[in-house]
């Protein structure tokens, strides 16, 4: 006698269904999606759930790499820009925040009368600040790079850790005592990106939702 | 170099994969959406295919006016989600037409063709 498959967990993997929403072009996730969902009933039925899950998630994989080689390939320009463009607006916003936060700091003698807090507001909150700037800019990114916008945030991210690890090598060839500013700027600079990557997927999910809502209409 | 590539698109020949997937179109007829026009490639090139670069080809070629596409009805087994079917246009007919000559040109008289067919 054979077992029949539990219907309630004959749902694909959530999170390749996400990733799909954010690598397609919103205006045909929903197709995709339906597409996929309907490939899927049928291989559960054929070949068993796991085979199923293994499929769907092949297929989410092969879709995002087609999709980054597709942007590459179609639009290298707006790539590059979008790529530089993302990367100079952080750089430019954090120096100018930066700057901005000394010279109030300075301007208010914070470090005679408080030198614990001065040395706190000198330092924290402008990490903090540079996390919502690479926020806002993947965001931008996202918006500029209609159709690629997860390909272009994630260009920036990886263009980010690579240029740290390369100030990381240039530290080391110095000489310099490098293992505890590794540990600290690892930690921010990690958080950068993922703030960058995730600007860009609030971007995508907020377009995949209105294409939805207008098909839907 | 460029000037070849320049040549083929203008005169509006296609990719290869855009070829096998107008292809596919024309076998299917009425019935060409997503998963049947993975599967008609599938099994009759071997060769496994992502629904995304289908999706990507399909695409690129409406924006050419090769192919134009409409909404199905909703379906419960798409979890509600309508299938969009693909049609052929004239001019996609022609691209294909196109292609083929020139590959049939480029094939002619070549022993080496004949001994792998």
């Amino acid at each position: 006698m054979t077992s029949q498959p539990d219907l309630q967990s004959l749902h694909p993997p959530r999170i390749a269904t996400w990733l799909f929403t954010l690598f397609t072009p919103a205006e045909v996730t929903e197709s995709i999606i339906g597409d996929l969902l309907e490939e899927f009933s049928a291989l559960v039925i054929k070949s068993g759930l796991a085979f199923a899950r293994g499929w769907y998630w092949r297929q989410t994989l092969r879709t995002i790499a087609h999709a980054g080689g597709n942007a590459v390939s179609s639009a290298p320009w707006l790539m590059l820009v979008t790529t530089i463009g993302g990367l100079w607006l952080i750089g430019f916003a954090t120096r100018s925040s930066a700057h901005a936060m000394q010279t109030f700091l300075d301007a208010h003698r914070l470090y005679e009368s408080h030198p614990n807090a001065y040395l706190f507001w000198s330092k924290f909150p402008l990490e903090i600040g540079r996390l919502i700037v690479c926020g806002l800019v993947g965001a931008i990114v996202a918006l500029a790079g209609k159709r690629m916008e997860m390909i272009a945030v994630i260009a920036i991210s990886l263009v980010q850790i690579a240029l740290f690890l390369a100030a990381v090598v240039v530290v080391i060839a110095r000489g310099e005592e490098w293992s505890h500013w590794f540990i600290v700027m690892l930690r921010w600079n990690g958080l950068c990106s993922v703030a960058t990557v995730l600007g860009g997927a609030i971007v995508s999910t907020c377009r995949y939702r209105a294409a939805t809502r207008s098909s839907a209409a | 170099m460029f000037y070849n590539v320049y040549v083929m698109f203008s005169r509006g020949y296609l990719g290869e994969f855009e070829h096998v997937v107008l292809l596919a179109l024309l076998r299917l007829e009425d019935r060409a959406y997503g998963v049947t026009v993975r599967r008609e490639i599938q099994a009759r090139t071997n060769r496994e295919v992502s629904i995304g670069a289908v999706y990507a080809t399909l695409d690129r070629l409406q924006a050419k006016g090769y192919v134009k596409s409409f909404r199905g009805e909703p379906t419960a087994e798409r979890g509600g989600r309508s299938k969009r079917f693909f049609r052929i246009t004239a001019s996609g007919v022609t691209a294909v037409n196109r292609t083929q000559q020139a590959l049939q040109r480029m094939t002619e008289g070549l022993e080496v063709v004949r001994s792998y067919s």
